[in-house]
């Protein structure tokens, strides 16, 4: 037997064991027994006549091909789902040597949309509400489960794998487009390099769609459930993230889960300014805002949040409403406190991201900041305004006032209280400006 | 009409007849299963490999190396006696099968 004998019948056999996944451990006594038989079949056909390199391609072709052996032997070591999926996807139907160029550029192409959702994975999921993270997570993950097989298998020929890397390299281009013509920001200019990427792949695989078929020709089809499944990693990963978004999370709060109760009292007397004189029969009013919260968010910027705690106070404020306002002053600061506790639950001037939800007068000294470690199921905070009358008319008409409450960057609630009323504020349209858009985490 | 094709199972089933007679490696195995039934059943050779492994996991058979006196050791195998009492089940319940098929088919 021949070196160049020896080595096709041993190829063969390695390929068989590729395909079937088979333990290391177990390999050597099957690698033996696998060459024994093609060796002893080998002999049979030279003996017979055949030269040596024809008569090792006759034992080759008796013995059966490397990819329906190894999908059976893979049966017998592994279970029946790694057999039915795994075993059917991987298995090496051409020789490397027949492999086209472009199936490089392909390959490319799966490697880097790899890469790009790792990043993904790592970077946007941390961020991200529970239900969000685990729903985004998991379509990363089915999508990164593809893209890696599909990597692997299409170098080993097989048809599913070119369909796969093909719709990818669609998906980019697209994409690319899109992000092209609509971009994130007005003065944005998009170049779209993975575009221009796909773009050229794409006509390089049509320039060389003869060779890739030929390429793939020996790979068998998938059944149903294995193309829906790969239809669903390349889908899900597009989708999800943004039907995840437009939908409520359990897990956080909603304008539902708080009451948001204003009351206002009024009356006339002494206000004693500091360092200075003491006022008599001066128009005072006390305004409380009472929230409490039958349901509070959990992990609201996701585990990234526990790391980098993120300002993220709720904001609340107020504004007094016509026919004039009042010359506004503070007989004392306001006081805003748990009233389980009586613990101090936030501070008078907001400075979180929540402002912004709060129409555009209202700022600084007009706002307090809820703590938002404070913030506990069925517990109330209390913020209570001490306001009086800092102008000369002391009859002025009372006034209405407007409260407002910001939760983080995501709803606001508002009220109007007149002396001795009260109202629960209600959900209102955010008037500062609309909370950030959630960003497709998928990243073609 | 598609001829009659061999389950995984039937296979197995002719992998323990033929070893009820004595233990035999793969390519033994092969050529008396091709000589036995006429060529008649003529599959893949590495075909008998998985069927043995399988066999061997399920217990039904044992195997041993054996060195040859001119060329590779090999991989013999023979029933275990779980192995025969699966190929009296198995046989029986192929008779009662062929009978049955038979008297749809006629003989």
């Amino acid at each position: 037997m021949t070196p160049e004998v020896e080595r096709l019948l041993r190829d063969h056999v390695a390929a068989i064991l590729a395909n079937a996944g088979i333990p290391r451990h177990a390999r050597a006594d099957l690698e033996e027994e696998l060459v024994g038989h093609l060796v002893e079949r080998w002999h049979a056909h030279a003996a017979d006549g055949l030269e040596a390199v024809d008569a090792a391609g006759r034992a080759i072709a008796d013995f059966g091909t490397s990819a329906e052996l190894g999908s059976e032997l893979g049966r017998t070591y592994h279970s029946r789902l790694w057999a039915s999926t795994i075993g059917v996807l991987l298995p090496t139907v051409a020789p490397a040597a027949s492999r086209p160029g472009v199936v490089g550029g392909l390959r490319f192409v799966l490697g880097l949309a790899t890469v790009l959702t790792v990043i993904a994975l790592a970077m946007t999921v941390p961020t991200l509400t529970p239900a969000r993270a685990l729903g985004t997570g998991t379509a990363l993950v089915i999508g990164l489960t593809g893209l890696v097989l599909a990597f692997q298998a299409l170098g080993r020929g097989q048809r599913w794998a070119l369909t796969y890397a093909i719709a990818v390299t669609v998906i980019l281009l697209v994409e690319g487009i899109g992000q092209m013509v609509a971009p994130a920001g007005p003065r944005s200019i998009v170049i779209p390099l993975g575009s221009i990427l796909a773009a050229g792949v794409l006509w390089a695989a049509l320039n060389s769609s003869q060779q890739l078929r030929a390429f793939v020709r020996p790979s068998g089809r998938l059944n149903r459930a294995l193309c829906l499944g790969l239809s669903i990693s390349l889908l899900a990963p597009l989708f999800v993230p943004g039907a995840l978004a437009a939908m409520p999370d359990p897990t956080q709060a909603t304008a539902d889960d708080l009451r948001l109760g204003i009351s206002m009292t009024c009356d006339r007397g002494e206000v004693s300014i500091e360092n200075g004189p003491t006022l008599l029969d001066v128009q005072r009013a006390t305004l409380v805002i009472d929230s409490t919260w039958s349901h509070t968010d959990l992990l609201p910027y996701g585990l990234a949040g526990v790391l980098t705690h993120p300002d993220n106070a709720d904001t609340s404020g107020l504004r007094a409403l016509d026919p004039r306002p009042w010359l506004w002053s503070y007989t004392d600061e306001p006081t805003i406190v748990d009233t389980t506790t009586g613990q101090a639950a936030g501070w008078w001037g907001s400075t979180s991201p929540s402002v912004g939800l709060l129409p555009t007068d209202i700022a600084g000294s007009l706002t307090f900041a809820i703590d938002p470690g404070a913030i506990r199921p069925n517990r109330t905070i209390r913020a209570t305004w001490f306001l009086s009358n800092a102008g000369d008319d002391q009859q002025a008409q009372w006034p209405r006032m407007e409260v407002f409450y910001a939760h983080l960057d995501r709803f606001l609630l508002a009220g109007t209280v007149a002396c001795g009323e009260t109202v629960l504020g209600r959900q209102v349209p955010p008037s500062g400006g609309a909370p950030a858009p959630v960003l497709n985490p998928f990243p073609f | 009409m598609r001829p009659p094709r061999l389950d995984r199972g039937d296979f197995s089933l002719l992998i323990l007849g033929l070893l009820a007679g004595r233990e035999m490696y793969g390519y033994e195995l092969v050529a008396e299963l091709r000589k036995r039934s006429d060529a008649v059943i003529d599959l893949p050779e590495g075909t008998v490999y998985p069927a043995l492994r399988r066999l061997e996991r399920e217990g039904l058979i044992g195997g041993r190396w054996v060195d040859a006196a001119n060329g590779p050791r090999r991989r013999y195998y023979g029933l275990t006696p779980r192995g025969r009492r699966a190929l009296a089940d198995g046989r029986s319940a192929w008779r009662r099968f062929v009978a049955a098929a038979d008297g749809m088919l006629g003989r």
